[in-house]
């Protein structure tokens, strides 16, 4: 394989192809974030999710535009590991002003990324324990301990999916610069004899 | 109105699912008495 072949003309407008499992595993990271979206969203609104006492929802001041707020805020997070697998997770969009058009070094999507996977997994990994260890009264119980935890479990394989998508990014993107090094490095036509 | 995709509607679907699903289940394992040890403000703890 000669050098210019490494250059393959871009499947979907990304440099060089999307592996499948990293797609799917991108669109996962998206949907990790929504089934606590929603349970939090019906929580605010005063449906009996468990909580008493002092964690009674309906003692807490503003709490609906808090939790709208926190799952939008989540959900915009999950959408930016799209970015990964994206056309947009390489070259700024049309849409950004000033930067728009300009190419995204590879290690500005890499290091946030990694940083943001390393984040979720010590944030959620604990998660798995916690559905054993809850002896405060306050909190859900039983059947109601169980939908929370249905819907919050996920969380847990958001921050290792994002880090397996990350991954893929940073392979993929240095195969291309690799490439494009290569091409580069080639003595042109008009040098040649 | 946009119209939405294929792909768009079952998202949509799914979330809308999701919410029924979820709701459902709070609703029908119903508002629950307070644990023992909970406190009620303004009443001190349920004993």
């Amino acid at each position: 394989m000669t050098a210019t072949e490494v250059e393959i003309p871009a499947k979907a407008g990304t440099s060089g192809p999307v592996p499948r499992w990293a797609d799917l595993a991108a669109q996962a990271t998206m949907w990790c974030a929504v089934p606590s979206g929603i349970w939090r969203i019906l929580f605010a609104l005063g449906l009996p999710a468990g909580f008493t006492g002092s964690q009674d929802p309906r003692h807490v001041r503003f709490i609906l535009p808090y939790v709208v707020a926190l799952t939008a805020f989540s959900e915009a997070v999950a959408f930016l590991g799209m970015g990964l697998v994206r056309p947009w997770g390489e070259v700024w969009p049309r849409w950004v002003p000033v930067l728009k058009g300009r190419r995204i070094r590879p290690l500005a999507a890499i290091i946030p990324a990694s940083l943001g996977s390393v984040a979720l997994i010590a944030i959620w990994t604990p998660l798995a324990f916690a559905f054993t260890t809850n002896d405060d009264p306050e909190t859900p119980h039983g059947a109601k301990a169980i939908i929370l935890f249905a819907c919050y479990a996920p969380l847990i394989a958001w921050g290792p999916l994002l880090a397996a998508v990350t991954a893929a990014y940073a392979v993929r993107r240095n195969r291309h610069e690799k490439g494009i090094t290569m091409v580069n490095a080639l003595p042109s036509r008009r040098d040649s004899p | 109105m946009v119209p939405l995709s294929r792909k768009w509607k079952i998202k949509l679907a799914v979330v809308v699912l999701l919410t029924a699903l979820i709701g459902g289940a709070m609703l029908a394992t119903g508002s629950g008495e307070p644990e023992p040890g909970a406190s009620r403000p303004g009443h001190g703890s349920v004993r």
